[in-house]
């Protein structure tokens, strides 16, 4: 490495050797131990490097933020139009603790054969049966007997 | 985080794991926040844009191949590119190297510290560099990426990147002169 490769080196990367490219790091060291007159070049570098480092930005947190804008599933859609985000938080899970329950009595409602209007029928047919029976013929016996 | 922890972590983002999401987001955010912030010189659309970053992180993660960089080059590369769409919809800003006006953030020097007012002066000669001088300075010097990362984030070869960075060197060398001497 000579002078002039040193000086291109440090004037893109500044003095701090960890930022200096890692294939020629060990080349630019071994050069600045040698030559005098690369130590201006390297203070020179180090200087603008220390003011550069004034330049801080505060700390943020923006998780929660990001966690809320993410694209929600369908159960997740369906859960948020059930139960609205600005309802009070505590009766959410007592909410949908009952949606199994919701969920069983729009089934039992919608399909014929767990209607139990079917049970009343057949009573209401067996009860009819009975009755039109002559006395005792249903179970062998006389009721009145 | 190690490398092989934060590979298992994008997996399970892959998969729809917010909580692994959620660490990555506290792992890198603050990083992505500080280079698009110094890009942009504005909170609010440095906030939208880290946001918006991460979002694509989100639906993007199954496509993350680890071989071919890590995941903070892969972020830098969203954000960066989100930055330069925002140069190109903003009409008085455009990513070429020609220099632009630093903006004002209002900083009060009255109410400032010593320390503060110097970073303040050199947030606007950085501010004031053009936008590719500025990406390469900020990537290699405030990033932490490495010359070929940075390289391949601007698209440019590594040969390219020096020639930015010594230009925005020097040019906050003369900016900055007066700080640099006392």
């Amino acid at each position: 490495m000579n002078r002039d490769e040193a000086k291109a080196l440090l004037d893109a990367y500044g003095a701090d050797a960890e930022k200096w490219p890692a294939e020629r790091r060990q080349a630019l060291a071994l050069f600045l131990d040698g030559d005098d007159a690369a130590a201006d070049i390297l203070k020179e570098a180090r200087q603008l490097d220390q003011v550069l480092a004034t330049y801080e930005l505060p700390g943020v947190d923006l998780a929660d933020q990001i966690l809320d804008a993410l694209p929600q599933s369908g159960l997740e859609r369906l859960l948020n139009w059930l139960m609205p985000v600005p309802a009070s938080l505590w009766w959410r899970p007592a909410m949908a603790a009952a949606l199994p329950l919701a969920i069983g009595v729009c089934i039992g409602a919608l399909n014929p054969e767990f209607s139990a209007y079917d049970d009343v029928n057949d009573w209401a047919s067996v009860e009819a049966q009975l009755l039109s029976l002559p006395a005792g013929e249903s179970a062998g016996v006389s009721w009145y007997e | 985080m190690q490398a092989v922890d934060e590979q298992a972590l994008v997996r399970r983002v892959a998969a729809g794991d917010r909580a692994a999401f959620r660490l990555l987001v506290e792992a890198h955010q603050r990083a992505l926040w500080a280079y698009v912030m110094r890009m942009l010189a504005d909170a609010d659309r440095a906030n939208d844009i880290v946001q918006e970053t991460f979002l694509r992180f989100w639906t993007r993660a199954s496509r993350y191949d680890p071989s071919a960089a890590r995941l903070s080059t892969w972020l830098h590369h969203i954000a960066h590119n989100l930055c330069v769409d925002s140069f190109r919809r903003n009409a008085r800003m455009s990513y070429t190297d020609e220099p632009i006006e630093a903006e004002d953030a209002g900083a009060n020097p009255e109410t400032q510290s010593l320390d503060e007012q110097l970073g303040e002066r050199v947030r606007r000669a950085v501010a004031a560099l053009p936008e590719r001088q500025r990406s390469a300075l900020l990537m290699c010097h405030y990033q932490g990426l490495s010359n070929k990362e940075a390289a391949s984030i601007i698209d440019v070869s590594v040969d390219a990147l020096e020639s930015l960075l010594a230009r925005a060197r020097r040019r906050l060398k003369q900016e900055l002169s007066r700080e640099i001497e006392s």
